[in-house]
This record gives structure tokens, C-alpha cells and sequence, in this order.
């Protein structure tokens, strides 16, 4: 199998793990504008050619695949247009601004990849149970935060969201907290159930604190049901 | 005349807009150009519906950016790129202007200034700052033009800029002896419109970035005096 790879530095990595995981290994062809891909090809060992030199490129007749990930999506039709000729079986593309998706499909793309769509596919495979994750949505601004839970076992001590709210809001915090259901709609029920988020979003300080409460309140229910269902089992004494 | 009308040209057609197809609208749809795009540089809650294919530019509102892309998207050898919200355009303009740069009397052809008189006072003042360092090269009078038509190859450049990016091409143009460039105006003026106000400084600091970039690339000055240019002018260097 032969791959034609068109590759900004942002997406390279990827790929290249994904590539690897092919066998038999294919052979691959890279094309870019970024000298830092430049320099990781030598280090991989892939052929390596500019984006101005693909329409010279006279072997894409042979090319199985063509898989086109630019930092632009004009970058990405330049590309397209150039390779319309060799008539590969299979081209994939990757598009930042989904209003340009109808020149995609007219320029006779197979697979189109939004970029959006692959972030949200990454970050609620991220999100694992019963751990807190947080994340600064805008690096300009480091102080803003948002964390999230994935509530699994915990489901079972039977916590209503108004006990989390009311705790909440007894801190007195500038934060905002929000609760999904395991489909991502917002939930209606009142008690947390298996596969729920808790979302909180504020400032770095009172969503640390909010966490740490929250934790606190989980542990102590804990502890509540761990004696309770202790007491339960019947004990003997010998001798 | 009609029928060199019908016969298409070399030549590929790209309309700049923030949401807006007035008069231009037959222009950039007409059949003679071969290649038509409109380039959406505005926000985009906006939508637009015309014949020729839309794409739209990320991010919005820097006019250099979208230029850029469209000298990506277009593969004829003769590129026009024009305002879309411009009232002076018409279509006998284009076609002379394109006729003329087809049959090979001048590279790069700069009509129909595109301005506002804060951009005018910001341009001026670091125009001069490039002229006193290199006088035998051209650069126009006013900060931005409607109607920019030209041969491709002068518009491949790595260097970006906030506002304007005709600059570079004819800056590129004027370093090459056999390249010939002609700017005018048509006796018609658009204006810049309000969205942009209070950003000029911006985009006369990233137009003379841009084009001091470009002279130290092309070995016309050396790379320590670009750079004493731009902590003079109060332009941030990396």
C-alpha cells in the first residue's frame, strides 16, 4: 500500500501513530511546507517533498490513499486540485471551518474529517470514571478553568444534585456548575446517576477549592455507607 | 467586441467581502474568468448566496489573510483580486485591466484606492521610513486598493500581513528589472468601512513588518538595519 501524507507540524505525530500501527508497513510519501516536518521525516526515514512539487510528482498514479491535513483549508484544495489528475481511489481531508464543507465535496473528496468533531471524539474518550479532569480552555487567559467528573461508582451513595448545588452555593464562589447526563443533554433527573458529568467553570482558585469540597463531601458519604453496610454483616465471637 | 467576450481568458476572479455582493455581483460571476470565488472574511453568522463557490476565510476580518488564500485557491496564471463591496468597479475595468496584464504590457496592475484618512496618516508616515532606506523602489500612494490584478508568480510570498498585501507583491515587482507595474486611480474612491476603525496603527506596523521581511529575504538590505527600522518605528520584533 502506498500513502501520500500532505502534513503541517500540528498534525504530524498523529498521524505518524497511526500510520505505524499499518501492516504490512506502507510505503509513504510526505508532503509540506514546515521545515520542522522536514526534519522529522529524515529522522523517520520518509520521503519528503514541497508542496509545490506535487504536481511533478509523477508515481501518485500508483498511490492508494491520499490523506490531507494542512493548517489551512485553502492549503488543503491547492493540494486537492493538484492531485485530481492521478485519480487516487481514496482521499481523505481535514477542514477547520465547516461552512467550506460544499467545495470539499465538489473538488470530489471521499472522507471529510472536521476538526471540531475530532476534538469532542478525543476529549470524551479523555474523560475517564470517578476522576477529575481539568483544563484551560484558553491558554491567553491561564486563570480560567474548567473541570469535569465522570461519576461511575459513586452513583450507588445516591447524591442529589441539590445537595451539590446547596453546598455550592455556601461557599460563595464565583463558579458555574453544570450536570450532563451520559448522552451529553443537560440532566433532568435529581439523584447522579452512572455515566453523569459534573462540569465547573470559573477561576483557577474557586474551582480548586469547589473540587476539593466536593471531594470531601463524596469521602464522607462514603465513609457513611461503608459502616452502615459493615454493621449489616453479622459477626461472631469465639473462644 | 461580443465576441471576445465569450472566449475566456488565462485568468482566475476572486471577490473580497464582509457580507455584501453589491454592483460586483455579474462581475465575479461572469463566465469569461474561468476560476470564480467570493472569499467571507466577516463573521460568520453571515451567509451569501451566489453562483460562484463561496469559502469562507478563519479568522475573520484580517484582509491580508484572506488575500493570501486567495492566491492559494486560484491556479491560473493571471490572478484578479477584487473588493466585492467596492461601488467603483466595473466590469469594462476588469476586462481591459485583465486583457492588458494577459497580453504582457505590465505584471501587475493597482487600481481604485480603498482607504479612509486615519489609514491614509498611519500609511504615509511608515512609507517614508521604507523609502528613505531603499528610494529606487515603488510602493503606492494609498494604503489599500479595490481592484489588484497581476501575474501569479508575484503573489507566492511566505510573509503575511494584517491589511494589505498588494504592498508585497509590488514591492516584490519592483525589485525584478524586467517587471513593469502600474497603479492608478480610476477617479473613484471606496471607503474603508467602520469595522475597522481604531485598528490603522495595527495595520500600517504589520504592512511595514512585512515589507522590511520581505527586503532582508531578498538581500536588497541587510538584516541589522531592518531590524533598527522596526525598534524605531516601535514594531515589535521576536
Amino acid at each position: 500500500m502506498k500513502i501520500l501524507l500532505a502534513l503541517s507540524r500540528n498534525y504530524f505525530r498523529q498521524l505518524v501513530v497511526t500510520v505505524n500501527n499499518v501492516k504490512p508497513f506502507p510505503k509513504i510519501l510526505v508532503v509540506s511546507n514546515d521545515e520542522e516536518v522536514e526534519a522529522l521525516c529524515k529522522h523517520f526515514g520518509f520521503e519528503f517533498r514541497r508542496v509545490s512539487e506535487v504536481q511533478s510528482i509523477e508515481e501518485l498514479h500508483e498511490y492508494d490513499m491520499a490523506i490531507l491535513a494542512l493548517g489551512e483549508d485553502a492549503e488543503n484544495i491547492a493540494v486537492l486540485r493538484a492531485i485530481k489528475g492521478y485519480g487516487i481511489p481514496i482521499i481523505i481531508a481535514l477542514q477547520h471551518n465547516k461552512n467550506n464543507r460544499d467545495i470539499f465535496v465538489s473538488e470530489g473528496v471521499h472522507y471529510i474529517v472536521d476538526v471540531d468533531e475530532y476534538l469532542y471524539a478525543n476529549l470524551s474518550a479523555m474523560l475517564l470514571p470517578d476522576t477529575w479532569i481539568s483544563i484551560t480552555p484558553i491558554s491567553l487567559i491561564p486563570r480560567v478553568k474548567v473541570a469535569f467528573y465522570r461519576v461511575l461508582r459513586r452513583a450507588l451513595l445516591g447524591i442529589s444534585y441539590d445537595d451539590i448545588r446547596e453546598l455550592l452555593s455556601k461557599l460563595g464562589l464565583n463558579i458555574y456548575a453544570e450536570f450532563f447526563n451520559r448522552f451529553g443533554n443537560r440532566s433532568t433527573g435529581r439523584v447522579l446517576a452512572t455515566g453523569d458529568y459534573i462540569v465547573i467553570s470559573g477561576f483557577e482558585e474557586d474551582v480548586d477549592r469547589a473540587v476539593k469540597e466536593l471531594e470531601k463531601l463524596f469521602k464522607k458519604l462514603e465513609e457513611i455507607q461503608a459502616s452502615r453496610v459493615s454493621q449489616q454483616i453479622k459477626t461472631r465471637e469465639y473462644g | 467586441m461580443k465576441f471576445l467576450r465569450s472566449g475566456s481568458r488565462n485568468a482566475g476572479i476572486v471577490g473580497l467581502t464582509l457580507g455584501e455582493v453589491r454592483k460586483v455581483r455579474k462581475v465575479v460571476t461572469d463566465k469569461m474568468f474561468p476560476e470564480r470565488y467570493i472569499v467571507f472574511y466577516g463573521f460568520p453568522h453571515k451567509k451569501i448566496i451566489v453562483k460562484s463557490k463561496v469559502f469562507y476565510a478563519d479568522p475573520p476580518l484580517i484582509r491580508g489573510k484572506a488575500m493570501k488564500t486567495a492566491t492559494k485557491l486560484v491556479r491560473q496564471p493571471v490572478i484578479a483580486i477584487i473588493n466585492a463591496e467596492s461601488n467603483c468597479i466595473t466590469r469594462d475595468l476588469v476586462e481591459k485591466v485583465v486583457d492588458e496584464i494577459e497580453a504582457g504590457e505590465y505584471s501587475i496592475y493597482v487600481s481604485i484606492p480603498y482607504t479612509s484618512t486615519e489609514l491614509e496618516k498611519w500609511y504615509k508616515r511608515f512609507a517614508k521610513l521604507i523609502l528613505e532606506v531603499l528610494p529606487d523602489t515603488v510602493l503606492p500612494l494609498y494604503p489599500s486598493y479595490s481592484l489588484v490584478v497581476g501575474v501569479r508568480k508575484y503573489f507566492d510570498l511566505e510573509e503575511e500581513t494584517l491589511w494589505n498585501f498588494e504592498h508585497l507583491a509590488v514591492f516584490t515587482a519592483s525589485l525584478d528589472s524586467k517587471a513593469r507595474v502600474r497603479i492608478d486611480d480610476a477617479g473613484c474612491k471606496d471607503q474603508v468601512q467602520p469595522v475597522f476603525s481604531k485598528m490603522e496603527e495595527l495595520f500600517a506596523k504589520s504592512m511595514l513588518k512585512g515589507v522590511i521581511k520581505l527586503a532582508v529575504r531578498k538581500k536588497a538590505i541587510e538584516r541589522e538595519q531592518g531590524f533598527r527600522i522596526l525598534s524605531e518605528a516601535g514594531v515589535k520584533v521576536q
